[in-house]
C-alpha cells in the first residue's frame, strides 16, 4: 500500500538527476536522504494538519495540491516570518480562515459580534484593529479546483486578489474580507491587485498562490516564480516540510 | 449528503465513553456545522476523545474521515483532544470543511 507512493517519487526524483542542473541535483539528493529517514506510514509531525508522511509525494509530482499542503506550504511562511521577527507586519491564514469568514458573512442570521465560533475570526480582527498586524493574506480555494492568493492590506486599505490564470476576483471572498475589515476599523478597503506568477501550465496554482502571499510578506527573499521553477518550489517546499517532520521525529537521522 | 444533513438538523448522536471523574463522565451537547451551515448534533461526555465523533460525523454524511477537516476555534482538533482538554461548553461547535484540491481554473 504505501509501496507504490514511495516508487513514484523517488521515480520523480530520479527525472531531476538525469540533466537537471547543479540546483536540482543537490535538492534531489538532499529530499532522497530526508525520505531515506522517514517512515511513510507515519504521520507527518510539526504541523497542524494531521496527515502521512507518504501524503508528501504529492510535492515530487504534477499532482493537484490540496489544503494540507497549501497549509503546510503557509506554516513554513508563517515559521520564516516568525525567525525573522516579521510576524507583526503579516498575519499569514491558513486555508479555513476565508472558508470561515465568507460562511459566516453569507449567514442571513449572522451574529458575529456574540456568535462563539466566530470568537477567533473576531480576535483576529482585534488584533488587525489594533496594528498588532498590518496585513493578513492567505490562500483561498475557489470553484472547488483552484487557489488563489488574497491580502488585507491596512496601509494601503486594499483587498488585494491574484489569480495565477488571470481570473477575476472572486467576489464573496472580497466582499467578506471588506466586511470584515471595516468590521475592525471603520475603515472601506478598496479592490486592489496582488503581484502573482503567471501559470501556464494545469496543476500549479497552489504553489503561484502561496508564492503569491510570500512575495507579499516577504518581497527580497520571496521574487515571484516562474513557471519554470515551479517544479523547484515544490521540491524546496518537500524538503522544507521533511526537515520540519525530522526535527520533530524520534529518532530521525540526518546524514549531513 | 447535504440533504440528509438538512433533513435532520437536530438529530442527536450518543457516543460511548470511559468513565472516569464525575464531571469528566457528564455529557454535553456539540453540534457540528459545515460551511454550508448544516448541523448536526452530538451528545458526548467530557473526556470521550473527539476523534470519536469525527468517525461518526463521517459515517453519518457517507465520507472518508480523512477528507474532513474539524476546527475548534480556528484550530484543527487533534488525536487526543476531548471536550474537557478544550474546554468545551454546552452546545459548542466544531467546525467542518471538506478536503480541497486544486490545480488551474
Amino acid at each position: 500500500m504505501h509501496y507504490n507512493p514511495w516508487q513514484r517519487t523517488h521515480q520523480f526524483l530520479n527525472t531531476f538527476e538525469d540533466g537537471s542542473d547543479a540546483t536540482h541535483a543537490d535538492l534531489v539528493a538532499e529530499i532522497t536522504q530526508l525520505l531515506d529517514g522517514a517512515i511513510w506510514s507515519s504521520d507527518t509531525l510539526g504541523f497542524p494538519d494531521p496527515s502521512l508522511v507518504q501524503e508528501l509525494s504529492s510535492y515530487a509530482s504534477q499532482v493537484w495540491l490540496s489544503d494540507v499542503h497549501i497549509n503546510q506550504m503557509l506554516n513554513l511562511l508563517s515559521r520564516e516570518l516568525e525567525d525573522l521577527g516579521g510576524s507583526s507586519d503579516c498575519n499569514i491564514r491558513e486555508v479555513f480562515f476565508a472558508d470561515k469568514l465568507i460562511s459566516i458573512f453569507k449567514d442571513p442570521n449572522r451574529n458575529y459580534l456574540t456568535d462563539r465560533t466566530s470568537k477567533w475570526i473576531r480576535s483576529l480582527g482585534d488584533e488587525f484593529s489594533t496594528g498588532k498586524f498590518h496585513a493578513l493574506a492567505g490562500v483561498h480555494h475557489v470553484n472547488s479546483l483552484h487557489w488563489i492568493a488574497y491580502a488585507v492590506d491596512r496601509v494601503r486599505k486594499e483587498i488585494r486578489v491574484a489569480d495565477s490564470l488571470g481570473g477575476s476576483p472572486p467576489a464573496t471572498l472580497v466582499k467578506a474580507l471588506q466586511w470584515w475589515a471595516f468590521e475592525h476599523t471603520g475603515e472601506k478597503f478598496v479592490l486592489g491587485k496582488l503581484e502573482i506568477g503567471k501559470q501556464s501550465d494545469s496543476h500549479s496554482c497552489g504553489v503561484f498562490a502561496v508564492n503569491a502571499v510570500a512575495h507579499f510578506a516577504l518581497p527580497d527573499l520571496h521574487p515571484l516564480v516562474s513557471q519554470k521553477d515551479v517544479a523547484l518550489k515544490r521540491l524546496q517546499a518537500l524538503r522544507d516540510v521533511l526537515l520540519v517532520h525530522g526535527q520533530e521525529s524520534v529518532g530521525f537521522s540526518f546524514f549531513y | 449528503m447535504a440533504d440528509e444533513l438538512e433533513n435532520a438538523p437536530t438529530q442527536e448522536n450518543e457516543l460511548p465513553v470511559e468513565p472516569k471523574a464525575e464531571d469528566a463522565n457528564t455529557p454535553i451537547n456539540i453540534k457540528v456545522v459545515s460551511s454550508t451551515g448544516e448541523e448536526v448534533f452530538f451528545k458526548i461526555k467530557r473526556n470521550t476523545k473527539l476523534s470519536k465523533l469525527q468517525l461518526a460525523y463521517a459515517q453519518k454524511i457517507g465520507k472518508d474521515v480523512g477528507t474532513i477537516r474539524f476546527l475548534y476555534d480556528g484550530e484543527r482538533i487533534q488525536e487526543d483532544d476531548t471536550p474537557q482538554s478544550l474546554d468545551m461548553e454546552e452546545n459548542d461547535a466544531i467546525d467542518v470543511m471538506v478536503e480541497q484540491v486544486g490545480g488551474r481554473r
